[in-house]
């Protein structure tokens, strides 16, 4: 059981909006007793470690410049697949431009 | 080119927004329904202007609503569009009513899935994903540009301090947003041909909806302005502090 956030990046930065939303997951992890980790897809610039101040204990990383642009059906797969490795029971994504095509996409089940 | 329009019902803007069942369901009493503008403004129009270029494409609407939606479908139907199905249900739970939009758009496996970026009553901007998920389709949000050549769709969509230029091969899904077409206001003709186009009404497929609305509650009354001496600096500082929060 884990809260996956997905952290948004633009031309390599982290959005601010993932900051929050990772805030946001991190507080959820506590209420329901589970842990919050983070997933980044693409090649970032900065170093993800320093997510960790946002109270995600893990960050999973799908480092493949394919994931530069965003794809929504990509995106989707990739994303549910770290899910169910992590077996989320929620997933937080931050409500932004990129945000939203993937917000909903996912199939229950 | 057959393409296919998401439309819903919203509240006119200027409706008064009230609650009933203890703050569980929104009272439709006396409200005045248009159709949400992102499907009309953008989608469809869009869906018009390029069966005004090739005239050979076909144009459906689809709403999953009850008989109230009707009127909406017509209004719809008078802007253009060659007929249009109902999916004869009332939910507000976004995987019930794309999947009941899936349904029907796989049987008539068309090439363009048009819907509004969001709508303005519930604003979930759910619809066109959950779509694209179900018919494994791509899918392009928050489009304020939609250009086609062949079955290539050149794409431009708003991100974040700027915008993106895609290339899709259709089939796709596509939400439409603010840029993609200009408002038309149906003309007589089109609303007397709107009378007798082909309205079908279907009966739902069976799903669970997954989500449920527990309360609503109404944005919290706005406090007005707070005016303060100009020789009262210690006093703005304090409200600033305290009140605002913004020092």
């Amino acid at each position: 059981m884990s809260v996956l956030i997905f952290v948004d990046i633009a031309e390599g930065q982290v959005k601010k909006a993932s900051l929050e939303a990772l805030s946001y997951g991190a507080k959820v992890a506590e209420q329901l007793g589970t842990s919050a980790e983070g997933v980044v897809l693409g090649t970032p610039k900065e170093d993800l470690a320093a997510l960790g101040k946002y109270g995600v204990s893990k960050v999973h990383h799908v480092n493949n410049p394919a994931l530069d642009h965003l794809d929504a059906q990509v995106y989707t797969k990739v994303i549910a697949q770290v899910a169910q490795a992590v077996s989320a029971t929620v997933i937080i994504f931050p409500i932004i431009w990129m945000g939203s095509p993937l917000l909903h996409v996912f199939q229950p089940g | 080119m057959k393409i296919l329009v998401c439309i819903s019902k919203t509240p006119d803007t200027t409706a008064k927004i009230t609650f009933t069942d203890n703050n569980t369901k929104f009272d439709t009493n006396g409200v005045q329904w248009i159709i949400n503008p992102y499907d009309e403004w953008y989608a469809l129009v869009r869906a018009i202007e390029l069966k005004e270029k090739d005239p050979s494409a076909t144009i459906h609407l689809i709403t999953v609503g009850g008989a109230d939606a009707e009127p909406i479908i017509r209004k719809a139907l008078a802007l253009g569009g060659d007929e249009a199905f109902r999916v004869n249900a009332d939910s507000h739970d976004s995987f019930y009513i794309a999947s009941q939009i899936a349904a029907i758009a796989k049987e008539g496996a068309y090439d363009l899935i048009l819907t509004g970026k969001e709508t303005i009553d519930y604003n979930g901007s759910s619809i066109g994903g959950m779509v694209a998920e179900l018919l494994d389709l791509p899918y392009i949000s928050l489009a304020s540009k939609f250009e086609l050549d062949g079955s290539k769709a050149t794409i431009i969509r708003e991100i974040e301090g700027g915008e993106e230029t895609a290339e899709v091969n259709l089939p796709v899904v596509v939400s439409a947003a603010k840029g993609m077409a200009e408002q038309r206001i149906p003309n007589m003709r089109g609303i007397m041909a709107a009378r007798t186009k082909p309205l079908k009404v279907t009966e739902p497929i069976a799903v669970e909806a997954l989500t449920s609305v527990t309360s609503f509650g109404l944005p919290p009354a706005k406090a007005g302005v707070k005016l303060v001496p100009a020789d009262n600096v210690d006093e703005l500082v304090r409200l600033l502090h305290e009140e605002a929060k913004a020092i």
